[in-house]
């Protein structure tokens, strides 16, 4: 069972939490504009690393807010967890998961 | 190939069993072979297996980055069924389950192909229409379909518990008779002699670090045991779909998420047909060797792990122990997980892609096994004829730039 | 022989009670501290279980966890239950138990047929026949395989018992209760840390319970009595003896379950609470 780091409520089991998938996809500005393979790759299309992960979580079972999480798809290990809005934290060295 | 039969092993018994041929051989790589198969799992070894049968394609090589068949093909709950809504499904799983009927025959290998029948469970009115409907479409398409009352239900399968004042009591189910189970680990090695026999090389313990590309074309790959070219590279690897095609440059609707499953100890036989429950979350059959096995919904984070976390164990055996109350007193025995690579309209990607020469099969998600030897004709076809066949078409990639997605969440019957 | 106390060992039993106890239909002499494995040993009872595919005599060959051949049906009705390991049952008063897998009986068994075909009936055979005529597999041959593969069989009857779930938050699991997790689980203890020891035995010791062992100039059970009277005084410390540890999950939750009643006859168990809890410790 993770143990999911909140930014607002601190460490909490996973069952607490709902996943919501890759951060930082930004939606387009004006999806009018843009070509139905740019819409594809911002609906469908996800990077999947098989390493740190740049992801969102939900807390729905506790201040129900959104965050995001820094994990490794491997191990699980998490690093950090940063508000909506925050920048990213640097990725820790590649060769220690 | 010593042909195997009741009568070659009372033969064999004489000598212990000691002069058997190797069901495959493990031999280096060449340096260039007409087609490459990334992922020696059921669907590529399929694949590999309908070149050389159908298409007399055999300068073929098979790699695997760990042992074949040591991916989903050896991970899953092996139950087999072409119960899916839309037309473009259907027919492609009904082709499948066509080719699991005389598959043993076929390759001279029991995949001990069971079709004791298929219930999917419907708990309220959703889950009636829902089944309802797809009996319907199912019959439609010449598919084998039955709506079952819980009187029929009861018949069918004494032990389900079809109490009334159930928290979601059954009240109906739909039965595809020709459903069933088969021999996961069988299938995995009964393609494997299968497609070695003609030619193909099997080459285990060997991934794929890259993709060569010159043009707008495909010419090899990078490996961890050296270089080898192609004119003709299909990538199979359920789990690290993803990772591959990102060695091409390429992007894919895809998620790898943790599947788990675990199998009770061997119990006399107790559970004769195939059990799924959207709603209760759980499905369950009975091994030959007499272990329950079951599983349930996806973890529901990206993971590349092999495992997932326990609550998910919880939830199944609550909900297999709603639908079967005698099973409180069995020990389970083994618990495992996979890597699903979830596509977003529950449906796979088969076919070219934007690099002349590649080819892609993936997306499977959590319904990979039972569409092996499909999946590995038509993928066969493709890249023999450098174009997807009718059955595949509308899996192309191009259908998430299109909008023509196929949404079957419903009849994947495992909650994503 | 016969049940009667031996003139050395036992050194865990309790020969001032004794037990009545049924296996395979016949009334036996145990006593308290007795599995059922061991009581079977004492009454001279060397074939008890079957293997799994020749059916071939197996017996008792180990004292624990690790038994790989005397697999009992234990119990019957809605409390039956299939492949218990004899090794870890705790006699109590009126246990029944039978072999599995043999039939008609554990002494003359059909099964043992299979053994005069061991030669044809070698690893995987199964893959390498049963394919002609195509029809035959379901009709015949899988119904056939299916009902000599598995041990025991499952209940026919909903369980009654109850069950529970709880969390446990600890600064120290220690998963095993021999001398080595004693003397961890102690000097954590001492640290002020809270801990849990979890050891699938009904008392702790392990390796020591079965031998004699000196620790300084005293017996070793000595030294286990005192660290567990000095870990069961300390407000911090959760001692679970009949509890097996079975998983070790992503960022240290472990899952463990505790047999709160399997030890106790029936009459004693009804309202006795949960059967058994599983924890999950973090």
């Amino acid at each position: 069972m993770l143990l999911i780091p909140c930014p607002w409520c601190g460490e909490r089991a996973e069952v607490e939490f709902r996943g919501g998938g890759e951060a930082h996809i930004a939606r387009p500005e004006n999806p009018e504009a843009i070509s139905d393979p740019a819409w594809a790759d911002y609906l469908f299309m996800r990077t999947n690393p098989k390493g740190w992960h740049k992801e969102r979580w939900y807390h729905v079972h506790g201040c129900r807010r959104w965050f995001n999480l820094v994990r490794h798809t491997l191990t699980h290990r998490i690093v950090a967890s940063y508000k909506p809005g925050e920048s990213p934290p640097p990725i820790p060295d590649e060769t220690l998961p | 190939m010593a042909r195997y039969s009741i009568f070659s092993l009372a033969r064999n018994a004489l000598s212990h069993h000691e002069q058997w041929p190797r069901l495959w051989r493990s031999p280096e790589p060449k340096p260039a072979y007409d087609v490459i198969i990334v992922g020696a799992g059921g669907h590529g070894l399929a694949t590999a297996y309908y070149l050389a049968r159908e298409h007399g394609i055999t300068d073929v090589a098979v790699l695997e980055k760990g042992w074949l068949g040591g991916g989903n093909t050896g991970r899953n709950t092996t139950i087999i069924r072409s119960n899916y809504l839309w037309d473009e499904s259907a027919h492609l799983y009904e082709h499948a389950l066509k080719l699991w009927e005389t598959l043993s025959q076929d390759l001279n290998f029991n995949v001990m192909v069971s079709q004791r029948g298929v219930l999917n469970l419907a708990h309220d009115l959703h889950d009636v229409r829902e089944g309802r409907r797809r009996v319907h479409a199912n019959r439609l398409n010449g598919i084998d379909a039955e709506w079952l009352t819980p009187a029929e239900i009861k018949a069918f399968c004494p032990i389900l518990n079809l109490a009334p004042d159930a928290r979601y009591p059954v009240l109906g189910a739909t039965l595809q008779r020709r459903g069933g189970i088969a021999r996961h680990d069988a299938v995995a090695w009964g393609f494997a002699r299968a497609c070695d026999t003609r030619g193909v090389d099997i080459i285990q313990n060997c991934e794929v670090t890259g993709i060569l590309k010159e043009g707008g074309r495909v010419i090899g790959v990078e490996t961890t045991k050296g270089r080898i070219r192609a004119k003709k590279i299909g990538l199979v690897a359920a789990g690290h779909s993803s990772v591959l095609a990102a060695l091409a440059g390429l992007r894919l609707p895809i998620e790898s998420h943790p599947l788990q499953a675990l199998v009770s100890e061997p119990i006399k036989p107790v559970l004769h047909c195939v059990v799924m429950s959207g709603t209760v979350h759980v499905y369950v059959s009975q091994s030959d060797k007499g272990e329950l096995v079951m599983g349930a919904g996806i973890d529901a984070f990206n993971s590349y792990a092999q495992r997932g976390s326990f609550p998910v164990i919880e939830h199944q055996m609550g909900a297999c122990l709603e639908l079967f109350p005698i099973f409180s007193r069995l020990a389970m025995m083994r618990t495992w997980g996979g890597i699903v690579d979830v596509c977003p309209d529950a449906s796979p990607i088969i076919g070219k892609t934007p690099l002349q020469g590649l080819y892609i099969n993936c997306g499977w998600g959590t319904g990979g096994f039972k569409a092996t030897p499909g999946s590995g004709w038509v993928f066969a076809y493709t890249i023999a004829q450098d174009r997807p066949h009718p059955l595949n078409e509308a899996f192309g990639l191009e259908r998430f730039t299109s909008g023509a997605l196929i949404d079957e969440h419903g009849a994947a019957a495992v909650a994503h | 022989m016969n049940g009667s106390p031996p003139e050395s060992g036992g050194v865990r039993v309790n020969f001032d009670r004794q037990l009545h106890f049924r296996f395979n239909g016949k009334t036996l002499i145990g006593y308290a501290g007795d599995t059922l494995a061991s009581a079977l040993v004492r009454s001279g009872l060397k074939l008890v279980g079957r293997s799994f595919k020749y059916h071939r005599p197996r017996g008792i060959v180990s004292a624990g966890a690790e038994e790989p051949c005397a697999l009992v049906q234990l119990g019957r009705g809605a409390l039956s239950e299939p492949n218990r390991r004899a090794t870890q049952v705790e006699l109590f008063e009126g246990l029944e138990a039978k072999s599995v897998n043999a039939w008609p009986s554990v002494g003359f068994d059909v099964g043992a047929l299979n053994g005069a075909f061991a030669k044809l009936f070698v690893a995987g055979f199964y893959y390498k026949t049963f394919m002609h005529p195509r029809s035959f597999w379901m009709r015949y041959y899988e119904p056939a395989i299916r009902r000599f593969a598995g041990f025991g069989k499952a209940p026919t009857l909903p369980d009654p018992e109850r069950y529970d779930h709880k969390h446990v938050h600890c600064d120290v699991l220690v998963a095993g209760g021999g001398p080595a997790g004693l003397a961890a689980a102690l000097a954590a203890a001492r640290s002020s840390a809270r801990v849990v020891l979890a050891d699938e035995q009904n008392e702790f010791g392990g390796q020591l319970l079965g031998r004699r062992e000196l620790i300084g100039d005293a017996p070793a059970l000595d030294w286990v009595g005192r660290t567990v009277d000095e870990l069961e005084n300390l407000s911090e410390v959760r001692l679970l003896p009949r509890t097996t540890v079975f998983g070790y999950y992503d960022h240290n939750y472990l899952c463990m379950v505790e047999r709160r009643t399997d030890h106790l006859g029936a009459g004693e168990r009804d309202g006795r609470g949960p059967r058994s809890a599983s924890s999950s410790s973090k």
